[in-house]
C-alpha cells in the first residue's frame, strides 16, 4: 500500500524545506563580502538582493507550521530530495544576472551542476567573470560537497530528533562517532583541515607560476575546494591545463584521491588505526580498479597515432584517469583532443572509470566501486554455494570498518542501485542520441552526468538544446541522490496526486 | 613578312617582361631587406628583433593586411582542430586573458592565453618567450579588457615538447589594440533593495521564533 502525503506533511516539509533555503542564502553573503572586499559593486549588489529574496522566500517557508515535529522518513526523503533543485532554482537567479549565460536554463544548469558537484559548465566567457561570481561557484561545490542536509544538522537547524533520517536520506548511513552531529562535525573537520592545507600550498605554487598574490590565494582556495570535494569547477575556461603546472596538477591529484576515500575511514587513521584503512574493501577493490583501468587506458592509447609518448600518458592520462574516477571533472587535455587525440578505447574506459566512480561514503559520484565489489562477491558465493555439498554453509564476508558478514540484504541494496544506475545510463545515453548527437560521444557525455563525474567533450555547452539541457539537470539531481530517494520522491508525488480508484461496494 | 615582324615583336615584348620582372624583384628584394615591407617587417619580428618599432606595447595596424601568406585561422577553428591542422603555421588573433605564467623555472619562457573575440570565447594557449610576454601589459579579467594580440607561429595539436598539450608555439608576437582597464561605478542605490530584502527576512525570523516561544 502506497503511504499518500498528507497536508501535515507538506507542511511539514515546506517548514525544513525552508531552513535549508535559508542555508542557501548564507552562501550568498559569502560571494558578497568577497565582492565587497575586491571592490566589484554590481556582483555585490546582485548577491545582496538574491540573498535576500532567498533569505525572505526561507523565512517565510518556515511559517507552514510552527512546530514542525520530529520529520518521519517520508518527509524526511522529501526534504532531501528535493532541496538539492530548489537550491539550484536559487542559486541561478545571481548567476543567470551575471550575464554570462545565454539562457535562464543554462544558469539553472550551472546551479544545479554545482550543487551537485557534478562540475560541467554551460558558462560563457568564464576567464572575465568577477572574484564574486567565481566564488559562489565554488562555495555551491563546497556545500553540496558536504552536503546540504549535513550543514544543517551540524548547525542545529533541524533538532537531534530527525538527524538519523535525513542523514541518511542523503546517501550517507556510516555514522563514524557516536551520533549523526559529531559525525557530520568530524567530516567537516577533515574536509576544511585538507582545503586549508592545499590552499597554502597551491597559492605557492600559483605564485611561483607567476600569479599575482590576490589571484593566487583565491585560485589556490578554489582549486583546493573543487578537488577535496571532487566538484570539477575551475575559475579559467582551460580548466587545469591553464596552469602548466606539474606540481599543481600532483596537488590535485592527491586531493581528488583524498575526496574519493570514505570519510569513515579518515576517523579509524585518526584514532591511530591503519589496518581498517588498507584492508577495506572500498580501498581495496579502488585501487584494483585503477591499476586495471589504467593499464587498458594506457594500451588504447598506445594503439593510436598521436599521443602515445610515455610522458605524455604519464601526464595527460594518469590525470585523467584520476579525474574521471573520483567524478572530479578537471581536465588536462581540451575537449577536442579527447575526441580526436584519444582512441575510442581510451575514451571509453575513461567513461567506464567515471561510471563506477569512488568510494561509498565518500563525495565521489557514481556506482561506487565497493557496490561492485559487493556484487562480485555475491558471484563468488553463488558459485561456491553450486559446488558445495548440500550440507555445507556457505559464508562470504567483507571488511569495512570491520568484519562484516555478506548478508542478501547487502546484495540486495547494491544490485538495486547498480541496476538504476546502469539503467539510467542507457536511457540518457538513447536520449542525447536521438538529439542528434555522436553515439561514443552520447554514450560518454550520459554517463559523465549521471555519475556527477563532469568531464565533457562538447555536447554540454552554451546554448545545447533545451530538452537535453533540462534532462541532464534532472540526471544530476538523480546522480546525487543516488536515484533511491528521487524514485521515491517521484513515486509519492504521483501517489499523492492520482486519485484513489474507487472501490465497488457490493451491496 | 608580316609574320616574321610579329614575332619579332612577340619576342622583344616577352624579353622586356622578362627583364622587368628580374629589375622588379631584385628592387623588392632590396627593400625587403630594409624591411620597407610589412610581412617583411613581420618576419624580423619572429626572429625577434628588438630594432623594430613594435618592441613597444604599440599598434602596428599594417601587420593585418598583409599576413595572408600563411595559414589564417580563428582560435575556434584551433580548439576544434583535427591532426590537419597539426604542425601547420598559423596566425590568430585574440584578447590575451587570465595571466602571465611562467614555462620554466628559470622564466625565459612564458604562457599566454588567448580567448577568441567572436561569441565562441575559444581560447587557445601560446607558448611565447618572456620578451615577447612582456609586450602584453593587459591581460582581461573583470576589471580589464585584455591586450588584442596577433600570434603567428606552429600549431600543436599534440604538442611532443609539452607532453601531449595542444598549443601555438608563437614565432612573433604583435599587439593589435591596447587593453583598458574597466570602470564599475559605486550606486548606493543598487543596494537598497537587497538591505530591505535581508531586514524583512530578519525580521520575519523574529517574529517566528517568538510565535515558537509563544506556543510552547
Amino acid at each position: 500500500m502506497w503511504q499518500r502525503l498528507r497536508l501535515i506533511d507538506l507542511r511539514v516539509i515546506c517548514h525544513y524545506s525552508g531552513s535549508i533555503i535559508i542555508i542557501c542564502a548564507f552562501t550568498m553573503f559569502i560571494p558578497f563580502i568577497t565582492a565587497l572586499l575586491c571592490q566589484e559593486w554590481e556582483p555585490a549588489a546582485r548577491y545582496l538582493l538574491s540573498g535576500g529574496i532567498t533569505f525572505v522566500v526561507g523565512a517565510l517557508l518556515r511559517y507552514c507550521r510552527i512546530e514542525p515535529g520530529r520529520l518521519n522518513r517520508r518527509q524526511a526523503l522529501a526534504v532531501t530530495g528535493l532541496s538539492w533543485m530548489v537550491l539550484g532554482f536559487f542559486a541561478s537567479i545571481p548567476l543567470y544576472y551575471s550575464g554570462h549565460f545565454l539562457t535562464y536554463a543554462d544558469a539553472l544548469f550551472d546551479g544545479v551542476s554545482g550543487f551537485t558537484t557534478t562540475g560541467a559548465s554551460v558558462i560563457v566567457d568564464l576567464d572575465h567573470l568577477s572574484y564574486a561570481d567565481n566564488m559562489f561557484r565554488f562555495v555551491m561545490h563546497l556545500f553540496g560537497g558536504l552536503g546540504l542536509i549535513a550543514i544543517a544538522l551540524s548547525i542545529g537547524l533541524f533538532g537531534p530528533q530527525s538527524s538519523g533520517t535525513l542523514f541518511s536520506s542523503e546517501g550517507r548511513s556510516e555514522h563514524v562517532l557516536p551520533n549523526v552531529v559529531q559525525t557530520v562535525q568530524f567530516i567537516f573537520r577533515v574536509v576544511f583541515l585538507g582545503i586549508a592545507l592545499a590552499t597554502v600550498i597551491m597559492m605557492v605554487l600559483c605564485l611561483l607560476a607567476g600569479i599575482e598574490p590576490l589571484r593566487a590565494f583565491l585560485q589556490g582556495l578554489w582549486l583546493s575546494i573543487s578537488g577535496i570535494v571532487t566538484g570539477g569547477f575551475t575559475p579559467m575556461s582551460q580548466s587545469v591545463m591553464y596552469y602548466h603546472s606539474l606540481p599543481i596538477e600532483f596537488v590535485l591529484m592527491i586531493l581528488m584521491l583524498m575526496g574519493s576515500l570514505s570519510f569513515a575511514l579518515y576517523a579509524e587513521v585518526w584514532k591511530g588505526r591503519l589496518r581498517p584503512f588498507f584492508h577495506d574493501i572500498d580501498n581495496r577493490s579502488m585501487l584494483v580498479w585503477l591499476v586495471i583501468a589504467t593499464i587498458i587506458f594506457t594500451a588504447s592509447m598506445s594503439a593510436g597515432t598521436l599521443m602515445t609518448d610515455l610522458p605524455d600518458l604519464m601526464r595527460r592520462g594518469l590525470f585523467m584517469v584520476c579525474s574521471a574516477f573520483s567524478t572530479t571533472g578537471f581536465q588536462v587535455v581540451t575537449a577536442n583532443q579527447l575526441t580526436t587525440v584519444f582512441t575510442s578505447g581510451a575514451f571509453l574506459v575513461l567513461a567506464l572509470v567515471m561510471a563506477i566512480g569512488g568510494a561509498a561514503g565518500s563525495t565521489a559520484g557514481g556506482i561506487k566501486v565497493s557496490r561492485i565489489a559487493i556484487i562480485f562477491k555475491s558471484i563468488i558465493s553463488t558459485v561456491k554455494e553450486t559446488l558445495a555439498p548440500d550440507s555445507a554453509r556457505v559464508a562470504t564476508s567483507y571488511n569495512h570498518l570491520g568484519r562484516r558478514t555478506l548478508t542478501p540484504d547487502i546484495v540486495r541494496d547494491s544490485t538495486t542501485v547498480f541496476v538504476l544506475y546502469v539503467f539510467t545510463y542507457g536511457i540518457a545515453s538513447l536520449v542525447t542520441i536521438a538529439h542528434g548527437y555522436d553515439a561514443t560521444q552520447s554514450i560518454f557525455e550520459s554517463v559523465a552526468m549521471a555519475s556527477n563525474g563532469g568531464i565533457v567533450t562538447g555536447i554540454v555547452a552554451p546554448g545545447m538544446p533545451l530538452s537535453l539541457e533540462l534532462f541532464y539537470i534532472i540526471l544530476m539531481w538523480a546522480g546525487r541522490l543516488e536515484f533511491v530517494t528521487l524514485v521515491a520522491i517521484i513515486v509519492q508525488i504521483i501517489v499523492t496526486f492520482v486519485p484513489r480508484r474507487k472501490r465497488k461496494v457490493e451491496q | 613578312m608580316r609574320a616574321y615582324v610579329r614575332q619579332i615583336a612577340v619576342h622583344h615584348a616577352v624579353g622586356l617582361f622578362v627583364w622587368l620582372a628580374v629589375a622588379a624583384s631584385l628592387v623588392g628584394g632590396f627593400c625587403a631587406g630594409a624591411g620597407a615591407f610589412p610581412h617583411t617587417a613581420f618576419a624580423q619580428t619572429a626572429q625577434g628583433s628588438q630594432n623594430t618599432a613594435k618592441t613597444d606595447n604599440s599598434l602596428d595596424e599594417q601587420l593585418l593586411p598583409d599576413s595572408s601568406f600563411i595559414y589564417d585561422a580563428s582560435i575556434a577553428d584551433l580548439s576544434g582542430a583535427d591532426s590537419y591542422y597539426d604542425n601547420q603555421t598559423v596566425l590568430v588573433t585574440g584578447e590575451a586573458v587570465g595571466d602571465n605564467i611562467r614555462a620554466d623555472i628559470l622564466g625565459d619562457y612564458r604562457w599566454i592565453t588567448l580567448q577568441s573575440t567572436d561569441s565562441t570565447y575559444a581560447e587557445i594557449s601560446v607558448f611565447m618567450t618572456a620578451q615577447q610576454a612582456s609586450r602584453i601589459t593587459s591581460l582581461g579579467n573583470y576589471s580589464t579588457r585584455g591586450d588584442i594580440v596577433s600570434v603567428q607561429g606552429t600549431f600543436h595539436l599534440v604538442c611532443n615538447e609539452h607532453e601531449g598539450l595542444t598549443d601555438l608555439h608563437a614565432d612573433s608576437v604583435s599587439i593589435i589594440d591596447a587593453g583598458y582597464p574597466i570602470e564599475h561605478k559605486f550606486n548606493v542605490r543598487d543596494f537598497v533593495p537587497g538591505i530591505v530584502l535581508v531586514a524583512i527576512g530578519a525580521l520575519l525570523l523574529f517574529i517566528f521564533a517568538r510565535l515558537r516561544e509563544r506556543l510552547r
